[in-house]
């Protein structure tokens, strides 16, 4: 191989590959100058223009451009297919010993980084095909950082080789793997060469190449490039992969929840310039953006939406540095380590070598196969103990506030409708939803705590065997997470890094039953009321495990009957772990809580005003001389919403419920806190005594129709039966689907209504029932 | 009056819940509550 510029006699050549950044490469290609093409050299007098003929046309080429041009003299072999091959690789992971090997060619080589500084090529003919074999620089990224890296990244992105070998020092894979997540998103047709594969074993180490395979989504070939092993097998795949024999999909890194929402966007306005995508993929580029990649803003600043990708951007930085106190940049590469740590962990074992790194030594204890569920179920009783026990003595204060402010108001306005707007419909319906305000606050703290901490990653490793046995793998835990975080419609979104869409509706379908942060008041209220204060935690933790339970049966019983099929390969993320910052959680429990907070004061003000209304007209005929409480009953009960409730009575009776609880369970697919404001409101307008204002929980325990039993029947509905009108609304815009979208429905609330028919009946025959 | 003054009250309250319930199935601001910004969901989007 030789360049244009050299050849000095007329010859008829073949244009092998052409160096330079896109400009040069385009300007040629438009000359009918690219890869593969056969040229007649005319005349190069060695200065000046190079004279060459193409397609019959002949052209003069300064020698500046010649040079870039890389030709073969002679025609190929006419059933000799060319392709390009790039080498590229950590330095000292022995790219250029296993280039030299193919080609025969003597490049300098060492045992130390960096001993190739730019790009070498050869030329190996291998079954019929002619391997143009480019040897790049080390590198141990694609965000470039100096001269020779960017040589390396320039090949790369703008080049477009036909196949990229990635050689991987084997024996340092973790390391080694971190280029293999940016080569991956970028989308090239890749081959893992797992050098030095003899010196894994050496160090005791073995690593199950197959599985890997899976879960890289590439072929994978072990080689020892000093010793000429596995380097036939390497040609081969090239050839295969080139050829479209191999199946390799790009497996989409998780950056996890927050960073996944600045990038998104940023896809979503990149995938506008379609002269973009034409040279990059969106994911790749809206990455590279947010890890304040020079070269990749440099190229958006020239797109006509530039200053508004940019202006994102630097939006969803400044966001993310908010949130974890720590540049993009660093966050992105320790979930790309938490991808590569997840699989060398699921496909890597250890015999005699210890595993040294301060994550690794955490993980062997918490992801260890008998101590990691009883270590998971624990955390989850932490959060819960924590939840209960701090935000007892805030929840009392608030408890008092709106008990007081409820008097206060009974006492300033007249007796009369307005009153009982204020107090049994704002007061008593808002107000019982904000009682739990700092319920929730504590709550998020937790899970923000643990989350942040990096151990919530681990929990989805730890589920992945259980769930697997009911048709669903630990990544699927994520989305569930997500809702127990805090609203089933984040979760059900998450569910996009699922990318087997029968899992992921699988995964959607289940969602709705966590635990999400709108269920947690109408479990804090009915455990505050029927349970002793110190068994709060213990009854959430059951209602928590329950929710697992049943998500899972009803994974199974999909999987089974409805959505049939294998189970995908995936890598599961195990980022570093670290102390969360203060400043980030609390933001964290904020935002969320703020939230909370704001749908109080909006939407479900609002149906707490409607429902108000429901139960207050039309005004009821009562017979004269009937006292405070039969008046307030029977009002309720002729009233608009106590007819709904008589009509839907019959078919919640066999739970333990009456008319009241049928209206609050109706109420709440609005939102779930709304189950409490209707409680709030129903049994504030039926205390009679406006100075002496119980609190809800008060007046839930005075209710003589009211027992443990019956309250837990009610919390196990509550827990299961159909998601809100926001999850459904999302859950139809996921799937697309009005089908699954119905049986998310009727699947609910079959499920609901069957549990929480067992738990009544099993517990009235056991005798629990009697109050 | 008072009857007047409240019946529009919840009139209102009506017409805005059927409208956000409008809202939320045509993918619009669907999240009201969830933990996360409403205009991340809208960017989302």
């Amino acid at each position: 191989m030789k360049r244009l510029t050299d050849i000095k006699t007329k010859s008829i050549l073949t244009i092998l590959s052409i160096e330079g950044g896109a400009g040069a490469k385009k300007r040629l290609a438009e000359m009918g100058l690219f890869s593969g093409e056969k040229i007649s050299l005319l005349n190069n007098p060695g200065q000046g223009p190079v004279k060459v003929s193409v397609k019959g046309t002949k052209l003069a080429l300064g020698q500046g451009l010649a040079r870039k041009i890389l030709v073969k003299e002679g025609f190929m072999i006419k059933n000799e297919k060319n392709i390009t091959v790039a080498f590229a690789g950590n330095p000292n992971s022995g790219k250029s010993t296993i280039f030299n090997n193919l080609t025969g060619s003597r490049q300098n080589v060492g045992n130390y980084p960096g001993v190739t500084v730019e790009k070498k090529e050869g030329v190996v003919s291998y079954k019929g095909y002619s391997l143009n074999l480019v040897d790049l620089p080390g590198t141990y990224s694609l965000s470039a950082h100096s001269e020779d890296e960017l040589v390396a990244r320039d090949f790369i992105v703008n080049d477009k080789p036909d196949v990229v070998v990635h050689i991987v020092d084997a024996s340092n894979l973790e390391r080694n793997l971190y280029l293999y997540t940016q080569l991956s998103e970028l989308n090239v047709p890749l081959v893992l060469a797992m050098n030095m594969s003899d010196e894994v074993e050496a160090k005791g180490q073995s690593i199950d190449y197959e599985e890997l395979s899976k879960l890289l989504g590439k072929p994978i070939v072990p080689t020892v490039g000093n010793k000429n092993k596995g380097l036939d097998e390497l040609m081969s795949t090239i050839i295969k992969l080139y050829e479209g024999q191999l199946k390799t999909e790009v497996v989409k890194i998780d950056y996890g929840q927050e960073i996944n929402e600045q990038i998104e966007p940023l896809k979503e306005m990149l995938s506008k310039d379609e002269g973009l995508l034409d040279i990059l993929p969106s994911q790749w580029l809206a990455v590279k953006l947010l890890e304040n990649d020079s070269l990749t803003s440099a190229l958006i600043e020239k797109s006509p939406m530039g200053s508004k990708i940019l202006a994102q951007v630097k939006k969803g930085q400044a966001h993310l540095k908010k949130h974890f106190s720590e540049d993009p940049e660093i966050l992105i590469a320790d979930r790309r380590y938490g991808f590569i740590s997840g699989a060398c962990t699921q496909a890597m074992r250890f015999s005699v070598e210890e595993r040294h790194d301060f994550s690794d030594k955490i993980d062997m204890v918490v992801l260890n196969k008998m101590f990691g569920l009883p270590i998971f179920a624990a955390v989850m009783f932490v959060i819960f103990k924590f939840t209960f026990t701090f935000s007892q003595p805030v929840a009392k204060l608030f408890e008092v506030i709106f008990e007081w402010l409820g008097g206060v108001v009974s006492s300033l306005i007249p007796q009369g409708l307005i009153q009982s707007f204020v107090v049994d419909g704002i007061i008593g319906g808002v107000g019982g939803v904000l009682g739990f305000f700092p319920l929730v606050l504590f709550m998020f703290f937790a899970i923000a705590f643990f989350e942040d901490s990096g151990y919530m990653a681990r929990a989805a490793f730890v589920m992945d065997k259980l769930m697997s046995k009911f048709g669903l793998h630990g990544k699927s835990f994520l989305p569930m997470m997500i809702s127990t975080n805090g609203c089933a419609v984040p979760g059900i979104m998450a569910t996009r890094i699922l990318d087997n869409k029968k899992d992921r509706l699988i995964t959607m379908m289940v969602t709705p039953f966590m635990v999400c942060g709108a269920k947690l008041p109408i479990f804090a209220l009915f455990i505050g009321a029927f349970f002793p204060a110190d068994q709060g935690a213990n009854i959430m933790f059951l209602m928590y495990v329950l929710s697992i339970i049943i998500a899972l049966v009803s994974a199974w019983i999909l999987k089974r009957f409805v959505f049939k099929g294998e189970t995908t390969h995936f890598v599961m993320e195990l980022p570093p772990y670290r102390i969360p910052p203060i400043n980030g959680l609390l933001l964290k429990m904020w935002e969320r809580g703020w939230l909370y907070v704001r749908k109080a004061g909006t939407i479900i003000l609002l149906i707490s005003i409607v429902v108000w209304a429901g139960f207050t007209f039309p005004e009821a005929t009562i017979e004269k001389g009937s006292n405070k409480e039969v008046v307030a009953s029977m009002q309720m009960e002729q009233s608009f919403a106590g007819r709904l409730g008589k009509v839907m009575e019959p078919a919640v009776k066999p739970l333990g419920m009456d008319w009241r609880g049928a209206v609050a369970l109706l109420s709440g697919v609005a939102a779930k806190e709304v189950v409490v404001s209707t409680l709030g409101t129903i049994y504030s307008l039926g205390d009679v005594d406006v100075q002496e204002t119980d609190s809800l929980k008060e007046a839930l325990q005075k209710d003589p129709t009211m027992n443990p039993l019956k309250a837990m029947a009610f919390l196990i509905f509550c827990l299961i039966y159909l998601p809100c009108v926001a999850t459904m609304a999302v859950f139809y815009q996921e799937s697309r689907s009005s089908k699954w979208t119905g049986l998310l429905i009727l699947w609910t609330t079959v499920m609901a209504w069957g549990a929480s028919f067992i738990v009544y009946q099993a517990g009235m025959l056991l005798g629990w029932g009697i109050s | 009056m008072e009857r007047i003054l409240i019946l529009a009250v919840v009139f209102g309250a009506v017409i805005f819940l059927i409208r956000h319930v409008g809202r939320v199935f045509k993918g619009d601001n669907p999240c009201s509550g969830c933990g996360k910004s409403c205009s991340t969901r809208e960017e989302l989007k």
